[in-house]
């Protein structure tokens, strides 16, 4: 199971909230980047929380100079939202995108990114918000709009599409360092087969064994609990070879 | 002779990061379509993501293929990463049967027909270490890699028929093995991205960049 740092960026500096609210600054997003690196993070994804609301993409400028002395994949995140926004973030050093947002009013933008740069580069990003005991719904915006599409839904419409990873974050779980929505992983889990990246609610080790015991990802996306310092990376991979 | 490293920019793959792995050791490299650069290099590193199909149409269309056929003659090394790798093989099957450059005899088909029991989800995606036997293997792009050095894999094609004395390490992925690195005379093939993988990744490239 990988292990991927994840960086939400809001204008210069790394922010965490809680829900996706309250966000505080954390540090700068290549210090940060570089320290995660040298613990051995297998990934890294930069995330812009404010790109899709305001209609503006910051990252490039970070993923170039990060992309000089960082030798792992980069997954960007946010305001993604055409070829031309892709082609500056892949040209600067990206290895992957992550879209979410406007595949809600374009949802062939998935399959032409696909077709340019391959399905290997090209991730579903979904943000989750549990509605009743059995359904979630998907988010826009960095957690902030609704859709009023069912997440097991949508998944089955956006999959077909051949994306290669499925990013599948929990509004719910975000912040809060409780464990991962288990029952969200372990349903859609089971109706794809593509590989998928976890996110959020990760607080300390056991709540990758409660994870792993219900649901098949195959990647756990961390950031508040790498940037409090409650944890570092090597340790995580280390108990994750062990319970392996 | 100095070392003039060229890497092949015919449209795809994530350039940037093989260039900055190159400088990272303190090389050059010259990122370029020309074929007069790639006459006169003394390492060529062939990059790629995407399909097989549009990554042969692309050297086709850009009139790469001799001259890199003919860097290959004449012992220019030459490493091809991830389909870079693949694109070096007679054929391969992704999308519908293409000539490759044909500079190895082997196919290039999708891991799931493998084995009829294949289990595990394409791509494969993740990081993986590669079986080396130091008694078997003595490929000189893997010096100093240990047997437990993990590399970042994605793909969901793989070299499968080749011929018995190819020099090759694999990797496990699931009830399958993957070839990971390849060698035949001049010519080096990583499965994995070395640009992506770390400090090993990093250690690969020097080795390639030091021959």
């Amino acid at each position: 199971m990988r292990v991927i740092a994840r960086l939400d960026i809001k204008n210069e500096d790394v922010i965490k909230g809680i829900n996706f609210e309250g966000l505080r600054v954390m540090g700068k997003p290549n210090y940060l980047a570089k320290k995660y690196y040298n613990e051995g993070a297998d990934e890294l994804i930069y995330s812009d929380c404010v790109a899709s609301l305001y209609g503006r993409n910051n990252l490039s400028k970070f993923v170039e100079s990060a992309a000089k002395d960082i030798f792992i994949p980069i997954t960007v995140a946010g305001g993604i939202r055409n070829k031309k926004d892709a082609e500056l973030l892949m040209k600067n050093g990206a290895d992957k995108l992550a879209i979410n947002t406007e595949l809600f009013k374009n949802d062939n933008l998935g399959k032409e990114l696909i077709k340019k740069y391959g399905s290997q580069s090209i991730l579903l990003s979904i943000q989750a918000k549990k509605i009743s005991r059995d359904s979630w719904e998907a988010y826009i915006n960095f957690g902030r709009d609704r859709t009023n599409m069912d997440v097991e839904e949508w998944v089955k419409k956006m999959v077909p599409s051949n994306f290669g990873e499925l990013l599948l974050t929990s509004i719910d779980a975000d912040g809060l360092s409780n464990g991962f929505d288990v029952e969200l992983y372990e349903k859609i889990c089971k109706i794809v087969n593509i590989p998928i990246i976890a996110c959020g609610g990760f607080g300390k080790l056991i709540h990758i064994k409660e994870l792993k015991k219900f649901a098949d990802v195959d990647a756990i996306s961390i950031s508040k609990a790498l940037h409090y310092n409650k944890i570092n990376i090597g340790e995580i991979k280390n108990y994750i070879k062990k319970n392996d | 002779m100095t070392n003039k490293i060229v890497v092949i920019d015919y449209g795809v793959g994530n350039i940037l990061s093989i260039k900055n792995a190159v400088s990272y050791h303190g090389y050059t490299s010259h990122i370029t379509n020309k074929k007069k650069d790639i006459e006169s290099a003394s390492h060529i590193i062939l990059p790629g993501v995407g399909a097989f199909p549009a990554a042969m149409k692309k050297l086709k269309d850009l009139d790469l293929i001799n001259p890199i056929l003919e860097a290959a003659n004449k012992k220019t090394y030459l490493l091809g990463i991830c389909l870079g790798m693949q694109l070096l093989f007679t054929n391969s099957e992704e999308f519908e049967t293409t000539e490759g450059l044909n500079l190895i005899k082997g196919n290039i088909i999708k891991l799931d027909k493998f084995n009829s029991n294949f289990d595990s989800k394409l791509p494969n995606i993740g990081w993986r270490n590669c079986k080396i036997d130091t008694k078997k293997n003595n490929i000189s792009i893997l010096k100093n890699v240990l047997s437990n050095d993990e590399f970042y894999f994605v793909h969901s094609y793989g070299l499968y028929n080749y011929e018995n004395d190819l020099n090759l390490v694999k990797s496990n992925y699931g009830n399958i093995e993957i070839p990971a690195v390849i060698n035949y005379k001049n010519i080096y093939g990583c499965q994995f991205h070395p640009e992506k993988s770390g400090p090993q990744g990093l250690k690969v490239l020097k080795n390639f960049l030091n021959l």
